[in-house]
């Protein structure tokens, strides 16, 4: 149980450092979202399954959904209709 | 510094709360996209709730549900549910936060049509003059 | 050889990244005035590409140190998991042995985050009602918050919606729907016997209303969440809690007595104000969640 722990631990510190690497701003969302699931999970191996529910409804859930939503307004989803050039803005 | 790294080694929830920490501090620092700083941001959060639940955890006990009401409560069969309360106070607010700067950010992007800080800077700056 | 699987992986890597093709809005010469000024001496030494990277190396070395600062600081600290912590005093022995008797909840945590630090919590709604109505200043489609060229994109978002064939999301949001529904609620009714409670059940509600709206458009969501029953449902349950709060401590904070009594542990029915307030919690939530997102995508509800 402890080798399981350690690893979810190094996961959190890799999706943390690729989050911050990333260079399309839609992976690093992706990744966010891995950190908040294998956070939620280490909630529970921490004997707090109020927190695991919360950050899993929270975390991966309303807060991938709002950074997505503004990820569509900043036109940063390359290769979809919501990618525009600076050109058409003015 | 045998002794210093049996400690870490026994208090690695600490010391990988702290690596987070760490991490998302630097990236807020270091980047000019403010969607990267706001997602530092989180990932500080996240390691200062990991940092204060550890602290309520006791091993070999159980999460602070009653199963059985009827029988008297031992505090010895229980974690501590101080910090699970704190740290769930912490996780609401954090959404507020992320909320808000997100919505921040849309109107700032909406006026300069840029995400880099620098640049909306001396954009603000030359609107001033 | 080497070279080209280089060659390649750039490619892949810039396949992966999404080629930037931007044109810069700031000039680099406008950047190099605007930087902050160092000390004379560094401005002579170093190039401007150097004095960045003096810049980054600062900041990492920084970072550094106030990470083993906190790591050092690690080794003061009672071991992890330990029994006999100092956490584990009075204060635990209290909320643990007493949780049941005094309040009656035996989800001991909720216990505490709504009636012994209830004021806590209470703060922690105002902090969303807040949050909510920032949003709500910052995104709200008006004259002053959205030019013509964002209200032309949102038409154009709206006829490509309502032309896209959403029949395998619908189907599958019909089935889906009921049952999360009916988790969030179960999960905001037992928030007194079971882990979650108002703002774990308030969130799942809130994101099957963002999922509801996402395949039936917001003309669907309107018949019974309209901008009118938004406002009411916020205000209402903010003061219904605050009420509760006052009412719970003014009739004895210390003793913790009410009118409903706390019932028999273990029941739906018991604990006291707990079951109100998580619902009014969770109302309030859901509402918040869902005001999010409709601001966030159509700027308005």
């Amino acid at each position: 149980m402890e080798l399981f722990t350690i690893l979810l631990l190094i996961g959190l510190v890799v999706c943390a450092v690729s989050a911050s690497l990333a260079k399309n701003l839609l992976n690093t969302l992706l990744i966010f979202m891995a950190f908040s699931l294998m956070m939620s999970m280490i909630w529970l191996l921490l004997q707090a399954p109020d927190l695991a529910i919360t950050e899993a409804a929270v975390g991966a859930g309303v807060d991938t959904v709002l950074f997505l939503l503004t990820l569509k307004t900043i036109h940063a989803l390359k290769g979809t209709r919501f990618d525009k050039g600076h050109d058409e803005k003015h | 510094m045998s002794n210093a790294i049996a400690t870490w080694s026994g208090d690695y929830y600490q010391v990988f709360a702290i690596i987070l920490f760490g991490i998302g501090f630097i990236s807020l620092l270091l980047h000019k996209n403010l969607i990267k700083k706001i997602i530092g941001l989180n990932i500080m959060d996240s390691s200062v709730y990991l940092f204060l639940t550890s602290f309520g955890f006791i091993d070999g006990r159980v999460a602070p549900i009653v199963a059985d009401p009827s029988v008297p409560v031992q505090m010895e069969t229980y974690i501590n549910p101080l910090p699970t309360g704190l740290v769930l106070t912490g996780i609401v607010v954090g959404v507020s936060v992320t909320a808000f700067s997100l919505a921040l950010t849309q109107r700032l992007y909406k006026k300069y049509h840029t995400l880099n800080l620098d640049e909306i800077i001396i954009l603000a700056k030359r609107e001033e003059v | 050889m080497t070279k080209n699987i280089k060659e390649q992986w750039r490619q892949f890597a810039a396949w992966v990244n999404g080629v930037e093709n931007d044109e810069p809005v700031v000039t680099p010469e406008e950047k190099r005035a605007a930087r902050p000024h160092l000390p004379g001496f560094v401005h002579r030494v170093l190039s401007e590409k150097n004095e960045l990277r003096l810049y980054h190396a600062f900041s990492a070395v920084m970072c550094l140190v106030f990470t083993g600062t906190l790591l050092l600081t690690v080794l003061f600290l009672p071991t992890f998991g330990g029994a006999g912590n100092p956490t584990e005093n009075e204060v635990m022995e209290r909320y643990v042995e007493k949780g049941i008797e005094e309040v009656g909840a035996t989800n001991l945590i909720s216990n505490i985050i709504l009636v012994y630090r209830g004021f806590d919590t209470f703060g922690e709604s105002c902090v969303l009602f807040l949050a909510a109505t920032c949003v709500m200043i910052l995104l709200r489609k008006d004259e002053k918050n959205t030019t013509a060229y964002d209200l032309a994109e949102r038409a154009e978002d709206a006829e490509i919606e309502s032309e896209e064939n959403t029949t395998v999301l619908r189907s599958v949001v019909r089935m889906l729907m009921p049952v999360i529904l009916l988790f969030g609620v179960y999960v905001l009714l037992n928030g007194h016997l079971s882990p979650g409670g108002g703002f774990s059940g308030g969130a799942i509600l809130g994101a099957g209303l963002i999922l509801f709206e996402n395949a039936f458009g917001l003309e669907k969501v309107r018949r019974f969440m309209s901008e009118h029953v938004y406002h009411i449902i916020k205000v209402a349950a903010l003061y219904f809690y605050g009420f509760t709060m006052i009412y719970v401590f003014f009739t004895g904070a210390n003793d913790l007595h009410s009118i409903i009594g706390t019932g028999i542990p273990g029941m739906i029915f018991s604990a006291g104000v707990i079951m109100p307030i998580n619902v009014a919690v969770g109302l309030e939530v859901a509402c918040t969640m869902y005001a999010f997102y409709a601001f966030f995508s159509k700027g308005e509800l």
